[in-house]
């Protein structure tokens, strides 16, 4: 606490000394303990470890996420939990622009008609009209021939490139960057007809159940029970890191009752659950506007191109409007929702509904399953499929990093059954290792992996020597990912790790797979 | 385990003491216990190996930054304590959220120098040397004292020479092989934003920087006329006030931009924002102004603590055989979960550093001047030549960018015709003081 008080004095933490086995027997304590607490980090402990199920299955009622980071000599082990994270901008670089060019509303279509590109004679105005403009009047020009319809098959998305070209007035400069930008294939393909489909990531988050508008179960309290939230029970008192130098009598006595006391500031369970609710209202919101309108609302935002700056500034003015009047129809919904639900007037504003539309195809919901059903599961997860792709089940290759997850399986069946960790007597050795090939045969057996003993048996001599030894940089190396994954948690920003990695730090590789 | 009695064993309450006996305990543990996976290694060595780790491995770190300090501190709680760290940068207000090893009090002192002392107060035994330079002003006699070099830097020349730099240490033997002891490995790793890669480069025997360098793409810069003529974006008007307007104005007499000075830096905003508010243009502020004079990458302090962790326990796998060296480069990325990907670099025959470089070949119109023929140059994803040196083959000089003689004697040429100059289908020489070879170009009218 003090190293990191050190590092940033503005942290504000308190300690236990304390083994958390001895205080949390069951999961009613942990429920009790630990659902005051926007995120738990466990550390060197196992997934089969009694404590670890305790503590992961009352985090998982209560939704408060839980991450298990291991090292192990050359081997490193991170598991997210988590029921439900409502990501508020997944930040995927490969989301194509909202332009809106497949149905461009009226402000767009006048703005580009204003554009007669045969009038036009001096080359730098024409090389400087944004390429949306030339799109515009480009699938304004194809509908007029097609009925109305978007190019769709190979031949119609031709056909509508010959279009494009055929705008270019014969005087344009051959190195004209914008018509360069209309033809290049990621811009075409925001006018062909399935442009207007919501991409699969995206669609995941509004055909969620819990989107509905009309029933809004988002809304709904969860299963878990709130009167457990923050009950107090027979915990031993944390001890608040007070730096000596300064005076600080009056920030023990104010800051007190907060965080392990517990009571007085809303508890981390209780916090996740209302930002939540707020997330399925917008969502809600928004899924009504989709289905109204046939497309999510406008983003506002306008990538650079090719353009005088009177254009550009113009054609950012447009979306940004047309953004602001699309968020304002959300917000009537999102005011409609909540006023039949009898949400909270303070979960939600003006702007609130802005960022959630700007940002509605990146919203995604990340779930994982519990630590507890990955074991009763017997490896009905991503396990074998990751294996057999790290080439860890074809007996000649042995794979990467794959068995190590079960490896430390092992590791942690022989450490609860003998106290210690495999390999940490030297007189014990041999025997260590033949009980823990017997228990990664056991563990082989039960998540379902075929093969003979001697699949992975060098992994198995190889863990029994790192008998539980922490090296600083495997350590490090999981601190960073670990830290790294917590903040996309608490920043609700990017993606989080789904849900399970597993790194080989002998080879520098690692797998990934949910559990 | 012996080492438990060296000397300058550091006392119990020492942050980091494990309970295995000794501050390395893990590492001294995994010494002593020979690997089915790791045949190198030899635990009747064991003491051996610690010994040589901690009084005679020399360990050069390149970098005191986001990767540096990690790099430092991991380093000294591995194990090394003969380390040398150089960096030629100060301490700015903005590194402080990563740069664990600086302080409020450190702003404006040298990183290696801060850097070092902290490391040398808080991990028992360990001895940083800090060089305030910068990495060209070593020679070779420096640079063959050390076992092996780690870098963290950011900038794509500084690789190039410091690659070169350890290629040329490396000796032959009669039959042209390379002779074992002159080799220095070194470590690379490198970040961007959640992104990173951690290398391994062993010079003449495993690829090397210059043998990869399309994995770099060269750095976009917006187009002069876009941010003179047609501004859209904040950025092209804080370009246009750094480009142009800073040289024009002069507004703090001759001095040159200093971007660690907050009046140069809010002298940008202001033309900027005023550029900008006549253009109808939105976003400009001070943040985005230091960004874009900066050129600052978003820096995300976790990227640098995974990357750096990787390149130091190689660093150990390397001096201390528990187990074998990845081969030869990882990559990482941690936008989407956690993805790495580790492959083998293989060396490229025609590598100018370390290869049988072939001609260039760069196609130009013989009426365009020599002007526009060097961006050509600096643009090509092969040379990225900034500071030409450019001769024909029979010894005449074109361009010089520098010493600053050369240049003035040479200047007039920028404005002539290619084809005035040279003819089609002719050789030139290439040199280039940041970088450390000659390249010969091609050069055909088209």
């Amino acid at each position: 606490m003090e190293a990191m008080h050190e590092l940033n004095d503005v942290v504000d933490g308190a300690y236990i000394p304390q083994d958390v086995s001895s205080f949390i027997r069951n999961e009613e304590d942990a429920s009790s303990f630990f659902t005051r607490f926007s995120v738990v980090i466990i550390t060197q402990m196992g997934s089969i470890d009694p404590t670890v199920q305790c503590i992961s299955s009352a985090c998982f009622r209560a939704n408060v996420p839980v991450l298990l980071v291991r090292a192990n000599g050359l081997v490193g082990f991170l598991r997210v939990q988590a029921r439900e994270v409502c990501i508020l901008d997944a930040k995927d670089d490969a989301a194509a622009p909202d332009l809106r060019l497949h149905s461009p509303f009226k402000e767009l279509e006048e703005f580009a008609s204003k554009f007669n590109f045969n009038e036009i004679q001096d080359t730098t105005v024409l090389s400087h009209i944004p390429f949306v403009v030339i799109l515009v009047q480009a699938i304004a020009q194809y509908r007029k021939q097609h009925g109305g319809q978007l190019p769709s098959s190979r031949p119609q998305k031709e056909e509508f490139k010959e279009v494009v070209k055929s705008i270019r007035p014969s005087c344009c400069p051959d190195a004209a960057e914008n018509f360069e930008e209309a033809l290049k294939g990621s811009n075409l393909r925001l006018c062909y007809a399935s442009a207007r489909e919501v991409p699969s990531s995206t669609r995941a988050v509004f055909c969620d159940a819990k989107s509905n508008p009309i029933t809004v179960s988002g809304l709904q309290p969860e299963s878990c029970d709130s009167s457990q939230l923050g009950r107090k029970g027979a915990f031993p008192e944390a001890i608040r890191y007070v730096k000596l130098s300064k005076a600080s009598s009056t920030t023990l006595a104010e800051s007190e009752s907060n965080l392990v006391q517990g009571g007085s500031t809303i508890a981390g369970a209780a916090r996740i659950a209302n930002d939540c609710r707020v997330f399925w209202l917008h969502v809600a919101a928004i899924r009504d506007f989709m289905e109204r309108f046939g497309c999510l609302p406008l983003q506002g935002s306008l990538p650079d191109m090719a353009a005088d700056t009177e254009s550009y500034v113009s054609l950012q003015k447009l979306y940004s409007s047309k953004a602001r009047d699309d968020a304002r129809i959300v917000a009537q919904c999102v005011n409609e929702i909540a006023d039949r639900h009898a949400v909270d007037a303070e979960d939600f504003d003006e702007e609130s509904v802005r960022l959630f539309c700007k940002n509605a195809s990146s919203l995604r919901v990340y779930r994982t399953k519990s630590i507890v059903e990955e074991i009763e599961s017997r490896g009905k997860g991503g396990f074998k499929a990751a294996a057999e792709m790290d080439g860890a089940l074809d007996a000649s290759q042995n794979g990467t990093a794959a068995p190590y997850y079960a490896l430390l399986r092992a590791a942690d069946q022989f450490r609860l059954e003998h106290g210690r960790e495999a390999g940490s007597v030297a007189e014990m050795r041999e025997a260590d290792d033949s009980l823990i090939c017997e228990y990664l045969s056991a563990v082989k057996e039960d998540i379902g992996i075929p093969g003979t003993a001697l699949l992975w048996r060098d992994q198995a001599t190889e863990m029994v020597r790192y008998a539980g030894s922490e090296l600083h940089n495997v350590c490090a190396f999981m601190g960073g990912i670990a830290a790294q994954e917590v903040t996309k948690i608490l920043t609700r920003q990017f993606m989080p790790l789904d849900n399970t990695l597993i790194v080989n730090f002998a080879q520098q590789t690692s797998v990934t797979f949910a559990a | 385990m012996q080492s438990t009695s060296s000397p300058g064993q550091p006392p119990p309450d020492v942050p980091g003491w494990s309970p295995g006996g000794s501050l390395w305990g893990g590492l001294g543990h995994l010494l002593r216990h020979s690997s089915p996976l790791s045949q190198q290694l030899s635990p009747e060595a064991a003491a051996d190996t610690e010994s040589f780790l901690r009084t005679q491995c020399k360990l050069l770190i390149i970098g005191a930054g986001g990767l540096g300090c990690e790099l430092l501190k991991n380093a000294a709680l591995s194990g090394f304590r003969d380390i040398h760290v150089i960096d030629l940068d100060t301490i700015d207000l903005t590194n402080l959220n990563r740069q664990f090893l600086f302080r409020t009090k450190d702003v404006g002192e040298p990183k290696a120098t801060v850097a070092a002392d902290f490391v040398n107060n808080r991990i028992p035994g360990a001895n940083v040397t800090p060089y305030h330079a910068n990495i060209m002003d070593f020679d070779k006699d420096f640079y063959r004292q050390f076992h092996l070099v780690i870098a963290g830097l950011d900038s794509i020349d500084a690789r190039r020479w410091l690659n070169a730099m350890l290629y040329s240490l490396v000796e032959r033997d009669d039959e042209g092989n390379p002779v074992q002891e002159t080799i220095i490995p070194l470590i690379d790793g490198g970040t961007e934003g959640f992104q990173g890669q951690a290398r391994i480069i062993i010079p003449s025997l495993s690829s090397c920087f210059e043998c990869t360098l399309s994995l770099f793409p060269p750095a976009k810069n917006f187009p002069l006329c876009t941010i003179a003529n047609t501004p859209r974006l904040p950025e092209h008007c804080i370009e246009y006030a750094n480009a142009v307007l800073w040289d024009k104005m002069k507004p703090f007499g001759n001095s040159k931009l200093d971007t660690d000075k907050p009046e140069h830096t809010n002298w940008l905003f202001e033309q900027a924002k005023e550029r900008a508010d006549h253009f109808g243009i939105k976003g400009v502020t001070y943040r985005l102004t230091q960004g874009v004079a900066k050129n600052i990458i978003p820096a995300v302090a976790s990227s640098n603590a995974i990357v750096a962790a990787a390149c130091a326990n190689e660093a150990v796998k390397m001096i201390t055989s528990i187990a074998n060296n990845m081969d030869n480069y990882m990559m990482y990325n941690g936008r989407y979960g956690v993805y790495t990907y580790t492959y083998r670099n293989e060396k490229r025959p025609d590598c100018p550093v370390c290869g049988a470089p072939a001609l260039v070949k760069v196609t130009a119109k013989g009426e365009s001047t020599l002007a526009e023929f060097l961006e050509t140059i600096a643009g090509h994803p092969e040379l990225r030549s900034r500071k030409p040196f450019l001769r024909t083959s029979t010894g005449k000089t074109l361009y010089a960018a520098a010493p600053a003689h050369l240049r003035k004697a040479t200047e007039g040429n920028l404005d002539k015709k290619l084809e005035d100059l040279i003819s089609s289908n002719m050789e030139l020489t290439l040199s280039d003081k940041d970088l450390p070879f000659i390249r010969t170009v091609y050069v055909s009218f088209i």
